[in-house]
């Protein structure tokens, strides 16, 4: 009988295996925020299950069947983070808490179902590759976005999934996909000034620890700078302008849409985006008002290199 | 590019069918295209205000006196496209299919071609004349926009004229066309939109399959093209009508070209941006508008809510300083109309004076005294929707309103009920789905009046001294808790799964145009004079009679009858018969429960306020001001309703919930205050 408890153990372990850190019991201790006995009492259970190898003072390691158990959690873990994201629009600060809830609730159905509608979603919205979709080996090499050299540009790749970064990330607009570039890099505090998509912004370190990025060449940083970028409607800043891809709502909102000139192709501008409430954009000459969840069913395409001259006013 | 239309059916036979009635204008339009303007313009104060049949949707019609014919104008609902998803779209293509009108002016603006043209590639789809009037073209120059109506003719081959409805300008023009599609002076070619390749070869081989079996008398090309939308209805309508293997037929096309919908729409906009391009001059890039400078206050995280609730204060202040002093002349003119009428039939038997001047004059007087708040409070609506601000507000207030369920635009009507009921529930009307509607009229009795406010505070006042304001306070915070909570409820257990999308124009700002806002106000108090006048009448008399018989006393009355059987319900909250008795002559106006309490306890000689304490414990006295305040709104209130939802079955509902409500709420204050002593 394998019980909640011990699927978040196995979750906990597999997530070190994945960053690479050394699987000891205070590491475990730490990541399931409980004493060290309590983690040796159940590092036991665990063995008898014949889910993982350990002997005391040893590294823990997954046997096989161990390892696919832990790899279904965080797959459904991630998949739900995805789905409340994207489908149901909660910020991407809220999404963690709720999924590790609903994790141990999911049906292989489910499971299947919500891999079908987030379609070729491969990673959760903090960057974090789900387990099946083969996106493991994409971004073998990253490296702190503190550790980058001034003039150094990068891809974000993933974020830690703490609550208050991901709102300090979030305002800053640094979420996996978004390119960076470092200007400089205080001496005394180590602060960091970035171009992040375009937009000029300050950083303090100890935030910059915990965001992983995959460095780009110089030529890679400018042809990423020139390819449209996907995102929900939503996630626009004011003033960015970008095209309607997809949409991923039901008929009678996307009926709605139509009507309203939100057309495949049709150019949209973000007027208005406050955290959290609706947001105005204008589309066809027509200034719209959109619930935040509305506006994160709509999928738009941002050419790179278009930030900072979205000014034009209709 | 254009494709000829297919000829339809010969039109002389339709008219025909119409003897003694003049030909029928449709106007048609977005909203926000100054249609009403438009129609005003055309028909003058000739119009009637009714509803579509089985339908709670406003149809005006009016009558337009022009070279000697009386053309009829009906005024469709204002939609964006011709999709079953909304009532009002259903009633404008139906009636566009089904009634054949002889001309459909779609009424288009200027300022916002490209988006307000999309309503007419869709008309173009359906056998009827069309005329295109752009409108507005004075808020378009002002942008800096210019729209060379003739440019639009050419490549539309549709009559289009240039208008600005609310100085009246291009309305000989309009009629001219009028009559040269009536009378057959100009052609009719239209241009009908090409959908590109692929939806045009879908279409076809859709057509194909429906073949003899299109039901008339719809196109057969407009079915295919609307199931290919997944327009609802027309599915269920082939669905019903072809036999198994053509409906497979169908279903497995559809199945495979889900995205059509997509296609279609864009084919349309693209079509309409050929039509429009040379049509139209843009503006100089970079000029601010002055939609933008405006906006950057009415949406403003903090300006825009400030600036809500000060106009909302504005509203409440002109009420006070406009409405009051006409009531107040009002009541004095009723009062005298009583006392005459008492006077003339003082021979008559007692009774027969008492139901004149009390029971119908009284009733009489409700209605009266109503109209000036109305009138200020529909005038008001009118201006702030006719300037564009309605939408503004609706944003603002839906970052917290949605928390219940509720769409932003239900914060207006909910926050005029702070100053009567009536116009709030009437109010709802701005929403555009039914349920937000339902939603909204439920919610509002939940919000304290003014005549409310005015029991609630004398009776804390005289109960509870200088910490009645303190009591008040804390019956406001357990008022919104208890609106709140009744939104929640009402979502999951009545509407579940309804909520509608929030998405909706922010049109641009105009300055406003007083002579639609007074014919739409002066409708609006019409409409209430003629439906709930007399029903506020029958059950002001109908409660008169219940208070006076058998013995014309109302403390051996009928209604007093009543409140005695709920003497045990009122014991659970430390409530004798009498402030029962006054809880449902609050029934006829809020303010009637200290009139009741006054006579029921007539016989000492201290003043009513001195009385109190001792009819009522503190613990009772909270349970009688929590109760005042959850119970049963006024006549007036049930009535527009009752008016509002087209139902009795709801009405009963709200009634149901709002006493239960009441009382469950009162019995639990009360028992739980004599826990804390304050039953002594």
């Amino acid at each position: 009988m394998i019980t909640q408890q011990m699927e978040e153990y196995l979750e906990a372990i597999g997530k070190l295996e994945e960053r690479g850190e050394a699987v000891t019991t205070s590491a475990l201790a730490r990541e399931c925020k409980v004493s060290q006995p309590t983690v040796t009492q159940m590092l036991h259970r665990l063995t008898e299950q014949g889910l993982i190898r350990y002997a005391p003072r040893k590294e823990v390691s997954l046997t096989e069947a161990g390892r696919a158990l832990a790899a279904t959690v965080i797959r459904r873990h991630r998949l739900w983070e995805r789905f409340l994201h994207d489908v149901l629009g909660l910020r991407w600060d809220q999404v963690h808490d709720q999924a590790c809830r609903l994790e141990h609730a999911t049906s292989p159905e489910v499971e299947r179902r919500l891999a079908q509608t987030l379609g070729d979603s491969d990673t959760c919205p903090h960057g974090h590759a789900i387990p099946g979709t083969g996106h493991l080996d994409a971004h073998p090499a990253t490296m702190p976005l503190a550790s980058l050299q001034p003039a150094q540009s990068a891809l974000i790749d993933k974020v830690e999934e703490d609550s208050a970064l991901l709102r300090r990330l979030d305002v800053l607009g640094i979420r996996p996909g978004a390119l960076v570039q470092v200007e400089a890099v205080a001496p005394e505090d180590g602060t960091l000034t970035l171009t992040v998509d375009g937009h000029r912004q300050t950083m303090d370190r100890a935030s910059a620890e915990q965001v992983a990025t995959a460095p780009l060449s110089a030529a890679e940083a400018q042809a990423a700078a020139a390819m449209p970028e996907r995102l929900p409607l939503g996630d626009l800043a004011p003033g960015d302008t970008a095209t309607v891809a997809e949409f991923l709502a039901g008929r009678g909102l996307v009926a709605r849409c139509l009507a309203l000139g939100f057309t495949p192709g049709a150019e949209v501008r973000m007027v208005q985006n406050l955290h959290g409430g609706p947001v105005i954009v204008l589309v066809r000459d027509t200034r719209v008002a959109l619930g935040r969840g509305e506006a994160q069913k709509i999928i738009v395409t941002r050419s790179g290199g278009s930030h900072g001259q979205a000014n034009g006013v209709h | 590019m254009a494709r000829p239309m297919e000829s339809t059916e010969p039109r002389a036979a339709q008219v025909g069918e119409r003897p003694a009635r003049g030909p029928i204008v449709a106007l048609a339009g977005s909203p926000n295209v100054g249609k009403s303007s438009v129609f005003n313009a055309l028909t003058g104060l000739s119009q009637h205000v009714g509803n579509w049949a089985g339908k709670t949707v406003e149809q005006k019609t009016g009558v337009c006196h022009h070279r000697g014919r009386a053309l009829e104008i009906i005024d469709l609902p204002g939609t964006y496209s011709l999709t079953a998803n909304s009532p009002e779209e259903q009633i404008a293509r139906d009636y566009v299919i089904k009634e054949r009108p002889d001309v459909v002016v779609v009424v288009v603006n200027a300022a916002n071609l490209e988006r307000t043209l999309y309503l007419l590639a869709e008309l173009l789809e359906l056998p009827a004349p069309v005329i295109v009037a752009v409108n507005m073209m004075d808020v378009a120059e002002g942008q800096g926009m210019h729209v060379e109506a003739h440019v639009l003719q050419a490549a539309l081959g549709i009559p289009v004229v240039p208008l600005t409805a609310t100085h009246r300008e291009g309305l000989p023009e309009l009629l001219a066309a009028i009559d040269g599609l009536l009378d057959g002076h100009i052609a009719f070619r239209p241009a009908r939109p090409e959908l590109g390749e692929g939806p045009e070869a879908l279409i076809a081989r859709i057509e194909g399959i429906i073949g003899a079996h299109a039901p008339t008398p719809y196109p057969r090309r407009w079915l295919a093209l609307k199931l290919l939308e997944g327009d609802k209805e027309v599915t269920a309508l082939l669905r019903a009508r072809l036999p198994d293997a053509e409906w497979q037929a169908a279903e497995a096309i559809l199945h495979d070209h889900e995205d059509a919908v997509l296609a279609i729409a864009s084919a349309r906009y693209e079509w309409i941006g050929r039509m429009v391009r040379a049509a139209v001059r843009r503006p100089r890039a970079g000029a601010v508008s002055l939609t933008e400078r405006l906006d950057r206050v009415a949406t403003h995280p903090y300006a825009g809510p400030a600036l809500l609730i000060g106009l909302l204060g504005l509203i409440f202040w002109l009420v006070y300083h406009l409405a009051q002093p006409v009531v107040g002349l009002l009541e004095v003119a009723v009062g005298a109309g009583a006392g005459l009428a008492r006077t003339a039939l003082a021979g008559g038997p007692p009774w027969l004076g008492g139901l004149v001047a009390d029971g119908i004059l009284g009733g009489v007087g409700t209605v009266l005294t109503l109209l000036p708040i109305l009138a200020v409070f529909f005038a008001a609506i009118a201006f702030l929707e006719d300037v564009g601000y309605l939408a503004r507000g609706a944003f603002v207030a839906d970052r917290f309103m949605h928390h219940l369920g509720l769409h932003g635009k239900s914060f207006l009507p909910l926050f005029l009920g702070f100053g009567c009921n009536v116009p709030a529930v009437l109010g709802s009307r701005i929403l555009d789905s039914r349920r937000d509607r339902l939603l909204t009229t439920l919610l509002v009795p939940l919000v304290p009046c003014a005549g409310r406010m005015g029991v609630l505070v004398f009776v804390a006042g005289a109960l509870f001294g200088s910490r009645g304001p303190l009591v008040i306070l804390a019956l406001l915070a357990l008022d919104l808790a208890v609106i709140g909570l009744s939104g929640v409820l009402f979502n999951r257990l009545l509407l579940q799964g309804e909520r509608p999308a929030f998405i909706m124009e922010l049109p641009l700002y105009h300055l406003p145009n007083w002579r639609t806002i007074a014919i739409h106000t002066w409708q609006r108090l019409v409409q209430f004079v003629q439906r709930a006048g007399t029903v506020i009448l029958l059950l002001s008399v109908a409660v008169w009679t219940l208070a006076a018989l058998p013995a014309g006393a109302i403390d051996s009355s009928y209604l007093a009858a009543i409140g005695r059987g709920l003497g045990p319900l009122g014991a659970l909250m430390g409530l004798d018969w009498r402030m029962m008795v006054a809880l449902l002559a609050s029934i006829v106006a809020k303010e009637q429960a200290i009139a009741t309490l006054a006579v029921l306890t007539a016989g000492s000689a201290a003043p009513l306020a001195a009385r109190l304490p001792q009819l009522l414990s503190p613990a009772a006295g909270l349970a009688f001001l929590v109760v005042q305040m959850l119970f049963v709104p006024c006549i007036g209130t049930l009535t527009a309703i009752r008016h509002e939802t087209g139902s009795w079955r709801w009405t009963a509902f709200s009634v149901a919930y709002l006493a239960v409500l009441s009382f469950g709420v009162g019995i639990v204050v009360y028992q739980v205050a004599r826990l804390f002593a304050l039953g002594v």
